[in-house]
């Protein structure tokens, strides 16, 4: 809240030195920067190799970025053999035949347009499942909503001596939802189990207090709790170990399942995703400072190639 | 490695004991100045029969020691007269001066030989202020400003426009040692930096040490600026004060027992407030508000004896920005009264009291005790009172945020003169530091749920301890040396660290016109500054170092050749490579505003470097004086976590800067300044690309865009220039003088850049868009003298 106010005493005695100022325009390079070819995929083990080809602009040049369609991509395994040519699906997007092992290696080449040739290596690791977990359920609050707090603890065992990225994160189904008959005067009377003919998965977002989850979030350092949708997180502080996590989530009914989805995910897609979580925090913020986000990809490119194994545990209730 | 920097200072110690056995004379004493009994800090005297010399220190005493003979002395201070003293040498003498200042007004024509003071002496990278120089130069809005003037030195570059921080020879604004009379101030800004806390009117005098630090000083490692008090007239009651745009300045001195006792006490206050308010009130009712800061300086020193002297001295500065708004309702029924109040204010307190006394003609010894506080307070009220049907129930809501530092501290020095060829200085120092990083006090009454509470960031306590020694040492005719070493320990929290800090300087007198110089200078830090690096807020933060993060550390050489010129004249060409470590920078994404909390894990330490040359030309008498700085200098930083590890420009980093600063005295009643300044544009970061980013796979907001950022510090701003004139119109009056200083501030208008971004034109265009702060700004001030 303070801190709030501060940023409204900076604000405002920035409004009042912008009253007394002027301001003009200045050329630059951000508004006519060459376009430059952009390369994205993420290699998940045992899943088809996918690419987004696009193109991109000068950062205040109100074109917009066009898909590429004509691409040529391929795929190479660590001794340069060839593995897959890429197709185009539509979109920017191309899928090729092969998928992608696990503890290997792989090169991407793209070439679309006039663009010089992007490549980029990186690895699909090893996935690491979620060996053991366990529900606690408890009221979530004193207004009897009737929802409770799910506590939810998983345990890893985490490969030692290699440097190993995680990508966590919840999805959720609704399979039934429970629909309560009223009488005239307004009570409850009964209820109604009503089953979802299509029911679609989606991202639940959740608390933590694991100071291990939380230091890894290091601009959150310091709360006492940490709200995401997903967690990345390395293994520099449990290195080889059986580590114990626990999230919670508030307002939570059992009328879902869940699927605890962890992902052993490659440095590079780590250092991606680290970058980018920190820009969203940032953008907008004028006083944050800059965040740069990462990028493997080379041939004067831009983008990122990386590895994911996912293990999935579901928990119905 | 330890024991053998104690060796080191016990024989230089030894070595001026065994020295001081040679049948030798001393000749020590007061030099001051005979119109107000103020010390002349760093008059020099020399002796033309042996060649040998001696500057007076910070309270104005000095000790030669001489050959028994015949000497011939002068004593001398650019702007005075010059005394001369011929005599037999026979035993040790006690020989008081006093120095007569130009009759003429200030800044008109003075004489003086060549300055020896800067061929002769060991210390480089050192700038003396003139104070007649800061009054006679033109400024922003017409307040007097020392460091303003300081950063018109080469080697010294500010922040953003109209910034008064400091940023030398590639360092952060945190890594200045600013004294006080020999206190540390924590905060130097008045309202983001546009002033300086410093009220030229009780200043004696402003030195400026950028490189070849003495072992005397520490704790800091780009720069130390060594500023005095006045002690007060000890011969009559004068004062002196101006009346301008936006402040008013008063200044009082004289003797309480003539010689014997005197006061000094300084005021200055803003009066902005006074001057918006009416129109913030007038915009709405119950809405009030207005920001002002003020200044208040006082010493008092008295002297037992020719040996023996005390000095009180003290500073208190606030500013203080408030806003209220009220509102009232009155209906059939019921009242109702609410009032909103919230409030800024900070500001530093500074104490010093000092004992001089000199053991004899070649001991003098300086015991002082020191308090220096900076305190950042917000606070935030709401109070509403509702009277419905005859009864009235109240609601309050009280928050607050308070931040600091606050050091307790005693030292002793002691300036030794044991033969003519070594001036040795040795002493100690502790200081307990306070940190307060940061309480929230929280209370609400009236509510169904009252609350009272206090959190927050737990004080932290920590120790210091420093000592040194120093050998100022004549080795031949041609060369002079100062080795010295400094040593300083710091705990906090449990941990300890220790540095040994060796300092070395030399000077090789090439012919009686030119001389070369070479210093190697290691400091530590104890401290850290979070701070947006951008504009001096008050919401700036000191820290200690912790298990985690280092005291930062500096390594130092600078070479460097001066030489006199006829008319006056004096050149000086240095060069410099600093590597600075345990630097610390906000992480990515991290914003500056309340990070009180676990502060360490927000910031990333690295380390950076500096080098470049410096050139100044300065006239220092006659009509026209001034100088001509120029410095080409390139300064980078490197840090693991940052810009993918690569080394990436500082954001002041300036490759070329110049500034010319000029006075000239047409008569007694007229005299012009003009000041121009050059510099290379600040680098920012802007993303100069956007691009897709990769979508799905656990990105909410996978398919939107990335602003790409080649690399950190990427666009260089627009350069920064700047005219400054100013006319001062003097004239003698009744009750002493008066002074009509104009000035015109960017002479030229130039729109410098202050701050950048990206806003829509008026096609929808998103465009690159500087704000910049001054146009050409005039300005008048009233200035008196008695």
């Amino acid at each position: 809240m303070l801190q709030n106010k501060l940023s409204v005493f900076v604000g405002i005695c920035l409004l009042a030195m912008m009253a007394v100022s002027c301001t003009k325009y200045l050329d630059y390079e951000g508004e006519d920067a060459p376009p430059r070819l952009v390369v994205n995929g993420l290699m998940q083990a045992d899943s088809n190799f996918t690419v987004e080809l696009s193109n991109s602009l000068g950062f205040i040049d109100i074109g917009e970025i066009q898909s590429l369609e004509n691409g040529r991509v391929a795929v190479f395994d660590e001794e340069g053999n060839f593995v897959d040519s890429l197709l185009h699906q539509g979109d920017g997007r191309y899928r090729g035949n092969a998928v992608a092992e696990a503890n290997e290696r792989y090169t991407v080449r793209a070439v679309a347009d006039a663009f010089p040739e992007a490549y980029a290596t990186d690895m699909v690791p090893l996935p690491v499942p979620i060996v053991s977990w366990d529900t606690l359920f408890s009221p979530t609050d004193e207004f009897g909503s009737g929802t409770e707090t799910l506590t939810l603890s998983f345990n890893i065992d985490d490969p030692e001596g290699i440097d190993n990225f995680y990508l966590f994160d919840i999805l959720s189904t609704q399979e039934y939802y429970v629909q309560p008959f009223f009488d005239n005067q307004g009570n409850i009377v009964g209820y109604d189990t009503i089953y979802i003919e299509n029911p679609s998965e989606y991202s639940l977002c959740f608390e933590t207090s694991d100071q291990i989850l939380i230091n890894e979030n290091d601009l959150f350092v310091g709360e006492t709790t940490f709200y995401s949708c997903n967690l990345l997180f390395s293994d520099r502080l449990f290195d080889g170990q059986n580590q114990r996590f626990s999230v919670r989530l508030d307002y939570f009914q059992p009328s879902v399942s869940l699927v605890l989805r962890l992902s052993s995910i490659s440095e590079d897609y780590y250092q991606y995703s680290r970058t980018l979580q920190r820009y969203d925090y940032a953008e907008g913020d004028p006083f944050a400072e800059p965040v740069q986000v990462f990028t493997n990809m080379k041939g004067n490119a831009l983008g990122i190639w990386g590895g994911s194994s996912t293990s999935e545990t579901k928990i119905d209730f | 490695m330890i024991r053998s920097y104690w060796f080191l200072g016990i024989c230089l110690l030894l070595q001026g004991t065994l020295f001081s056995q040679e049948e030798n004379f001393t000749i020590s004493g007061y030099i001051t100045d005979k119109a107000t009994g103020e010390a002349m800090i760093g008059a020099t005297v020399y002796d033309f029969k042996s060649g040998n010399g001696s500057v007076a220190n910070n309270y104005g005493f000095y000790s030669l020691s001489l050959p028994a003979d015949s000497v011939n002395l002068r004593f001398s201070f650019v702007g005075y007269t010059t005394e001369w003293r011929r005599m037999d040498l026979e035993k040790n003498l006690s020989l008081n001066i006093e120095l007569s200042g130009n009759t003429t007004l200030e800044g008109v024509e003075i004489t003086a030989e060549r300055n020896e003071k800067s061929l002769e002496q060991t210390q480089m990278s050192s700038i003396n202020l003139s104070m007649d120089k800061v009054k006679s130069l033109p400024v922003l809005l017409g307040e007097r400003d020392v460091i303003k003037t300081l950063q018109l030195m080469p080697g010294v570059q500010s922040g953003v426009e109209g910034a008064s921080g400091l940023y030398v020879r590639g360092g952060g604004p945190d890594q200045n040692l600013i004294l006080l009379d020999g206190v540390p101030v924590y905060n130097a800004s008045h309202l983001f930096g546009f002033f300086s806390i410093f009220n030229t009117d009780a200043l004696n005098s402003v030195q400026l040490i950028k490189g070849g630090f003495p072992a005397e000083y520490g704790g800091r490692l780009s720069s130390v600026i060594d500023m005095r008090m006045k002690e007060g007239n000890s011969k009559k009651i004068s004062g002196e004060g101006g009346i301008g745009l936006i402040a008013a300045r008063l200044t009082l001195e004289g003797p309480i027992i003539k010689d014997k006792t005197s006061f000094m006490i300084s005021g200055r206050r803003t009066y902005i407030d006074v001057l918006t308010r009416p129109i913030i009130r007038s915009q709405a009712d119950g809405t009030d508000g207005g920001y002002f800061f003020y200044d208040l300086n006082a010493k008092v020193n008295h002297k037992f004896s020719d040996r023996s002297r005390l000095f009180a001295s003290g500073y208190f500065g606030r500013d203080r920005f408030f806003a209220r708004d009220s509102y009232e309702s009155s209906g059939f029924e019921d009242d109702y009264e609410e009032t909103y109040e919230a409030g800024l204010n900070w500001g530093n307190a500074i104490g010093a009291l000092r004992w001089n006394y000199v053991f004899g003609p070649k001991l003098f010894s300086n015991t002082t005790l020191t308090y220096s506080k900076y305190n950042f307070d917000v606070s935030s009220e709401y109070e509403s009172t509702r009277t419905e049907n005859g009864a009235t129930t109240e609601e309050e809501q009280s928050i607050r945020y308070l931040s600091g530092i606050r050091d307790w501290g005693a030292k002793i020095d002691f300036s030794y003169f044991p033969s003519p060829d070594h001036a040795v200085k040795f002493g100690g120092a502790y200081i307990y530091h306070t940190f307060f990083p940061g309480v929230n006090r929280y209370s609400e009454s009236g509510t169904d749920s009252p609350v009272d509470t206090t959190y927050g960031s737990s004080d932290i306590y920590a120790h210091e301890f420093n000592g040194y020694i120093q050998d100022d040492w004549r080795i031949n005719g041609r060369l002079k040396v100062n080795a010295g070493l400094h040593l300083s320990a710091f705990s906090v929290n449990g941990k300890q660290y220790f540095s040994a800090q060796p300092r070395l300087a030399g000077r090789y007198l090439l012919n009686e016109r030119t001389s070369l110089k070479l210093s190697y200078a290691h400091m530590a830090q104890f401290l850290h500054l979070l701070t947006n690096a951008g504009v001096g807020l008050p919401t700036d933060l000191w820290v200690p170092p912790t298990e985690n993060i280092e005291p930062q550390l500096a390594h130092q050489v600078a070479a460097g050749v001066v030489r006199t010129l006829p008319q006056g004249f004096e050149v000086s060409l240095e060069g410099y490579y600093k590597l600075m470590q345990n630097l610390i920078e906000y992480k990515e994404g991290a914003g500056f505003l309340g990070n009180a909390n676990d502060w360490q894990n927000l910031v990333e330490v690295g380390r950076g470097w500096s080098y470049g040359a410096e050139l100044m030309i300065e006239k220092k008498v006659g009509k026209t004086s001034g100088w001509i700085g120029y410095t080409l200098s390139w300064t980078e930083r490197e840090f693991e976590e940052l810009n993918f590890g690569n080394p990436f420009p500082y954001r002041y980093d300036r490759r070329h800067d110049i500034s010319l600063a000029l006075t000239h005295t047409f008569n007694e009643r007229v005299d012009v300044g003009l000041v121009w300044v050059y510099g290379t544009g600040s680098s920012i970061t802007l993303p100069i690309e956007r691009y897709r980013r990769l979508s799905g796979a656990g990105d909410p907001f996978g398919g939107s865009e990335i602003g790409h950022i080649d690399e950190r510090n990427n666009y260089r701003m627009p350069a920064y220039h700047r005219l400054d004139l100013g006319v001062n119109l003097h004239r003698k009056t009744r009750y002493g003088s008066r002074t009509w200083s104009f000035g015109l501030y960017n002479a030229y208008s130039r729109q410098n850049p202050f701050y950048l971004y990206f806003s829509n034109d008026n096609r929808g265009n998103s465009r690159l868009t500087q704000l910049s702060l001054f146009p050409i700004i005039p300005s008048v001030t009233y200035n008196f003298k008695f």
